[in-house]
């Protein structure tokens, strides 16, 4: 409880979204090696929406059930952002080449460089934030 | 953890792509070899990319967290079934009964864009993995 | 008095121009604590600001990289400003206690 006041919801939704980050250029780079692949799709994650309902809920709606016994449940608004998984969905790419295959090389490319710059921005903003406290903690000194 | 996949899954690719290189580079060295160890003319060969769920003893768990990445391997090379191109030169000494040479079956333009190919998809791997390493070393800023 | 002559001498209400206004004749204490009052709420909503620009960055909303850090930045830089006023506040006031009369 004391760790829900102390760091808000603002972390959580940092946090989460660093996860969600890394495994969606796990799946670009997926998609990146498989460009010459013969009938491969490419696949790609889908949270915007989901993170965007979940930061919306009104606290003290959720309870999330932990997966392991031993976790402390969270309440509220930190239950639905740990819920929030993303969506494997497929890229909805134009017509697939000769051999079948689906991914557009620059298209990926663009989509790496997007996530890699949010991703770089999500970490630091995360330490400025833990910066912010511990300036607090030590009473501005 | 994640992160060692990604790099993982790139490097999958760039031996792939490599693969595919030497091939290439074998194709454009033998376009006009007449006489190889099997007999008859050299028949191009070609990499069969297939892409593969990441190994791993917990297959299913992986695969659920992984959300369906899955890296590339090379599951065989194989020969062009094409037949080898005939021409007209009797006094060849590889010529046959009716004066045709086999000549392979190696078209030199579409190999030149298959290498350009190869090469684009080797440069965005790099890319990938480079991608991968910066974020990872970025994380550790969060300690610093 | 010490305590007013620290709010007419750094100039704080040239930081907060629109709350200059606020009475600055009324008795000691209240001058300075209304200000650090003010300077307070204000930090809240700076604070507060900076969180939702994270928020519509993360979801994707907007993109604009540029206002989140800069809004990071106010809030912080402001943040540490309230932190330092106090700071020096407690400091001129234990040197007056300090003070033999």
């Amino acid at each position: 409880m004391l760790a829900d006041k102390l760091f808000g919801s603002t972390l959580e939704l940092l946090g989460k979204s660093i996860d969600l980050r890394a495994r969606k250029h796990s799946m670009i780079s997926g998609n990146l090696a498989n460009a010459e692949t013969p009938g491969y799709t490419p696949s790609t994650l889908d949270f915007e929406a989901e993170l965007k309902h979940a930061v919306q809920t009104k606290k003290g709606k959720g309870n999330s059930t932990p997966p392991h016994p031993r976790h402390i449940p969270l309440k509220g608004q930190a239950a639905e952002l740990e819920a929030v998984r993303g969506r494997v969905m497929e890229v909805p790419a134009g017509p697939a080449g000769r051999d079948g295959n689906g991914v557009e090389l620059e298209a990926e490319m663009s989509r790496m460089m997007e996530n890699q710059i949010l991703y770089n921005a999500s970490v630091q903003i995360l330490a400025k934030k833990f910066e912010g406290l511990k300036t607090a903690i030590r009473d501005g000194r | 953890m994640d992160f060692f996949t990604a790099m993982d899954v790139s490097a999958s690719a760039m031996s792939a792509e490599r693969t595919r290189m030497n091939l290439i580079s074998s194709n454009l060295a033998n376009a006009h070899t007449t006489r190889t160890a099997e007999g008859g003319a050299y028949r191009r060969k070609d990499a069969v990319f297939t892409a593969t769920p990441l190994a791993g003893g917990f297959r299913n768990a992986l695969e659920r967290a992984g959300g369906g990445v899955r890296k590339v391997a090379v599951s065989g090379i194989v020969e062009d079934p094409n037949p080898p191109r005939l021409q007209y030169d009797p006094k060849h000494p590889d010529a046959d009964p009716q004066g045709f040479v086999g000549l392979p079956n190696v078209n030199v333009v579409e190999e030149m864009a298959d290498m350009i190919t190869a090469t684009r998809a080797y440069e965005a791997n790099v890319n990938a993995a480079q991608a991968a390493k910066n974020m990872a070393l970025k994380t550790l800023e969060l300690g610093r | 008095m010490p305590i007013q002559g620290i709010t007419t001498g750094v100039g704080l209400e040239g930081a907060f121009a629109k709350t200059a206004a606020a009475p600055k004749s009324a008795p000691t204490g209240e001058g300075f604590g209304r200000l650090l009052g003010e300077m307070v709420d204000k930090v809240n909503g700076a604070q507060l600001d900076a969180d939702k620009a994270i928020q519509g960055l993360m979801t994707g909303d907007s993109k604009g990289l540029h206002e989140v850090m800069i809004a990071l930045e106010k809030s912080s830089i402001s943040f540490q400003f309230l932190s330092q006023v106090r700071n020096k506040a407690v400091e001129a006031y234990q040197e007056i206690m300090r003070m033999p009369v």
